[in-house]
């Protein structure tokens, strides 16, 4: 089987001639990209230049100005509520800062999106937040609120908040931005954890480069509201954009 | 949320609630709102500013309120009584309803009398028995009109004075005496009865309601203005060993004259009475500021009117006497001339006598 | 982030009023959609019960010990201040039941909703501020929970129910501080204080009175909402959703007082 034929058959994610613009300022030109089941694509691009922007159009948090993101086939943002809210748990989305509830103790956090749920069930909670928590490793932290744990601490619990749900993909705005590299070399080893053990599909907003490395099946580079080059890591580095190849020359 | 916030919070909740309930059932009580009641109207003439919501006292207790005030035709107002039922037993069919006012505020209330005891209680529906309210005004303006005619009488008693003494002039006018007397005496009748009547009202009066001191005191003074002109005119006429003066003592007068005295004694010991009470009752009002409204709304407390009139009233009074001053003066001179004119008329006797001896 | 960072200064937020009749319509329409959205939610399941009644906590009992104070200075200081003028008329006797009347009338729904816009309108403007920035509500919108019923409308009703309440317990706790005043001079018990308050108040005046507060709450309860919900990115923008929730609601509080009076005034 080609990679040409796996992509149309398993396409979770397909974004098409996508365009968002703020006001005056128009952020994302014309962005196509489809993502296929099980695959991690890093997105890469100097910062300010509307990568998250792409991930919040994804799933829902900002609509498109113009063109369609379909998930799973559809395109949810349309739906009814109900509906909606049915896609998008089936989405993980992992903020920047963790964005934990600072009202919650970690373990109301995890808990948070589970009992909101119209068929949860009471019983199985506290073993699936165990469950979780001991998956990113932070079982001992399950009392703490979140102003007492470390900015990586805050993360791996969003991650953990966030496989809840039982999410096909996740998405990650910058999962390792301002932590010092051990920590971030472990974020990024969950994220390939995950991805093995779930088979989630993955899409990465980042630009670091080790953890890049480490994840991505496929880079994607944004330049100027339009995606320049893709392809893998190996395939990149020796790109002979400058632009494509200044991400590169970290070391 | 742990047990001891939701503790907490239901407390919070059970004490706002329950002080907004109890607020409620006390405030709802008083109008009847939450307990039985039935329906009764009076029809009255005036209702001299009775409102919706005005209370319905029994027996000085508060029963019902006023529910609605209507005019049903130009001279008749019904007057619609929503009263606890409760209390039904007690207003009889022939209990009567009475417009006055609540002391401090002024409001106005409707009282139902207490009725027979043999008389079976109201039902709902029925109508009461009105009874016209009594009006200080009413009686005062009474009180006034018979004070205007005894300033009128005394006023026509000084001027038959007068005339007796300019009388006095010449001896022709002696003829004439005779008109005087009679004048003098049926003035002193309608006098007498004047008096009896202001008593009569004095004493209807004093049991009901308070009366404005100063219309006493000129009442007082007025009548004392007249007292004395009768005691200067019975002394003079009495003590004068004048012609007049054996003209007019006369037995039927001199009764008529004690008759009126005993009249007007009476008058002024009533008066103090009523006035000593009055006084008091005026101190007290005049502690209370909400009581000028009223008074200054029937025209009987405006301060500085109030008081112009007593200063001129004292003025008058001042004046009366300075006039009888003179007409004593006056009728001195007289007795002094109709002396000197005996004397001469003797002195023409004895002159006549010795020429005819 | 790519949305421009304008960031008014704290100034400019503190006197943040409508820069233009276009920002001015816009802020109406805006907190009128917000509280019709709020008021459709409420009635709509699922309810979220046990967070309504951890907000009931949070805005009743939170702010009962600032209400309660306030009251009994209120009661305190408008009986002390009334007892040497009807002195003068002799009229001491009526201070109870004008304080009473102006208290629960005016005085205790409009202070203690003043109070309340200050404290539980700038509390939840900067605490939904406050998620707002740190992502905590696009949290909840993207795991499929509905962070307006869980944040706005627990916090609506809360403020809705809680004030009337806090109303009723500052009038209560400011004739008790009236009763203090008054018994400084004059003489009597409380029950003849409570009875004498009690007697020039009827139902047409404890209705209205009491609807307002609802109104009251509801209007600084989206309001709150409302600021904080819609703060833009940045720190900055916590401080003013904060501020511009106080002056507005403060404002509409006078506002709707206003026009209650009137409708009262032509219904009772």
């Amino acid at each position: 089987m080609t990679q040409a034929e796996q992509l149309s058959s398993d396409a979770v994610l397909e974004i098409s001639d996508l365009k968002k613009s703020f006001g005056d300022l128009t952020v994302l030109k014309n962005i196509n990209l489809t993502v296929s089941k099980g695959e991690s694509v890093v997105l890469l691009g100097k910062s300010g230049t509307g990568k998250s922007v792409i991930l919040q159009c994804i799933i829902g948090l900002q609509l498109p100005t113009e063109g369609t993101v379909k998930v799973f086939n559809t395109e949810f943002i349309n739906l009814p509520e109900k509906e909606r809210n049915h896609i998008r748990r089936r989405i993980g989305f992992l903020f920047q800062s963790g964005a934990l509830y600072d009202s919650m103790t970690v373990r109301e956090n995890l808990e948070f999106p589970i009992i909101r749920q119209p068929d949860y069930k009471k019983e199985d909670l506290t073993s699936k937040v165990e469950e979780q928590l001991k998956n990113v490793g932070l079982l001992n932290a399950i009392d703490k609120m979140p102003s007492e744990l470390s900015g990586g601490m805050k993360k791996r619990v969003g991650l953990a908040r966030t496989l809840m749900l039982n999410p096909e993909i996740i998405l990650y705005d910058e999962p390792t931005t301002g932590l010092d590299p051990v920590t971030s070399n472990e974020i990024s080893h969950l994220i390939i954890e995950m991805q093995k053990k779930f088979g989630v599909t993955s899409v990465i907003v980042t630009h670091d480069m080790p953890c890049a490395k480490l994840v991505a099946d496929r880079i994607v580079v944004l330049k100027d509201g339009m995606l320049t080059a893709q392809g893998t890591y190996e395939e990149l580095e020796k790109s002979e954009d400058e632009f494509v190849r200044g991400f590169f020359e970290f070391e | 949320m742990d047990k001891a916030k939701k503790i907490r919070l239901g407390l919070f909740i059970t004490v706002s609630v329950a002080i907004f309930i109890l607020a409620f059932f006390y405030i709802g009580s008083k109008q009847n709102l939450f307990t039985k009641t039935f329906d009764v109207y009076g029809i009255f003439k005036s209702v001299n500013g009775l409102t919706p919501g005005n209370n319905v006292l029994f027996a000085g207790i508060k029963v019902g309120t006023v529910q609605s005030v209507e005019i049903i035709s130009s001279d008749k107002v019904k007057v619609n009584l929503n009263i606890a039922e409760k209390y039904r037993e007690f207003i009889k069919k022939d209990s009567e309803a009475t417009i006055n006012s609540d002391g401090l505020v002024g409001n106005k209330i409707l009282s139902i009398s207490s009725g027979t005891p043999v008389s079976p209680p109201v039902e709902n529906g029925d109508m009461l028995q009105t009874v016209k309210p009594l009006e200080i005004g009413d009686i005062l303006n009474n009180l006034n009109e018979s004070t205007k005619q005894a300033q009128i009488i005394s006023k026509e008693i000084s001027e038959i004075v007068t005339k007796v003494n300019q009388g006095s002039g010449t001896l022709g006018k002696l003829v004439n005496e005779s008109n005087i007397y009679d004048h003098l005496d049926s003035l002193m009748t309608s006098f007498g009865s004047s008096t009896a009547n202001i008593n009569n009202i004095l004493s209807k009066a004093s049991g009901t309601i308070n009366i404005v001191a100063e219309d006493i005191l000129t009442l007082r003074s007025s009548i004392k203005l007249i007292t004395d002109n009768i005691a200067d005119i019975t002394t003079k006429i009495n003590s004068s060993h004048s012609l007049i003066g054996t003209l007019l003592t006369d037995t039927v007068f001199a009764n008529n004259i004690k008759g009126v005295m005993k009249n007007a004694n009476q008058t002024t010991a009533n008066l103090e009475l009523g006035s000593f009470s009055f006084y008091q009752n005026m101190e007290a009002l005049k502690h209370n500021f909400l009581f000028k409204g009223y008074f200054e709304d029937i025209g009987y407390w405006d301060k500085s009117n109030e008081e112009k009139r007593y200063i001129s009233r004292e003025e008058k009074i001042l004046n009366k006497e300075h006039e009888l001053n003179q007409r004593e003066l006056q009728l001195m001179e007289f007795q002094m001339k109709l002396d000197s004119l005996r004397n001469s008329l003797q002195i023409k006797i004895d002159k006549i006598k010795e020429s005819d001896k | 982030m790519t949305e421009s960072a304008k960031n008014p200064s704290l100034i400019s937020a503190v006197l943040k009023l409508p820069k233009s009749l276009e920002d001015f319509f816009l802020l109406i329409s805006g907190i009128s959609g917000f509280a019709l959205k709020s008021f459709k939610e409420m009635f709509k399941p699922p309810y979220d019960i046990s967070e309504t009644l951890r907000q009931f906590y949070q805005i009743g009992n939170k702010s009962f010990a600032l209400i309660a104070v306030t009251g009994f200075i209120i009661g305190l200081t408008l009986t002390l201040q009334s007892i040497p003028t009807l002195h003068k008329f002799g009229a001491a006797s009526l201070v109870p039941s004008m304080v009473a009347l102006a208290v629960i009338l005016e005085i205790g729904p409009v202070i203690t909703s003043l109070i309340f816009a200050g404290k539980i309108g700038s509390g939840i403007g900067a605490e939904l501020g406050s998620m707002k920035v740190t992502e905590q509500i696009d949290a909840m919108e993207v795991s499929g929970c509905n962070p307006f019923k869980y944040l706005v409308v627990t916090r609506v009703i809360a403020s809705t129910l809680m004030l009337p309440l806090l109303v009723v317990l500052a009038d209560a706790i400011a004739l008790v501080g009236g009763f203090i005043a008054f018994s400084i001079t004059e003489s009597g018990s409380f029950e003849a204080f409570l009875i004498n308050s009690l007697t020039n108040i009827d139902m047409r005046d404890i209705i209205p009175a009491t609807i307002k507060t609802f109104l009251f709450g509801f209007s600084i309860g989206v309001v709150g909402c409302y600021e904080g919900y819609n703060a833009s990115r940045g720190t900055v923008s916590v401080g003013i959703a904060a501020n511009t929730a106080v002056v507005i609601s403060s404002l509409l509080v006078i506002l709707i007082d206003m026009m209650m009076v009137q409708i009262t005034s032509v219904l009772f």
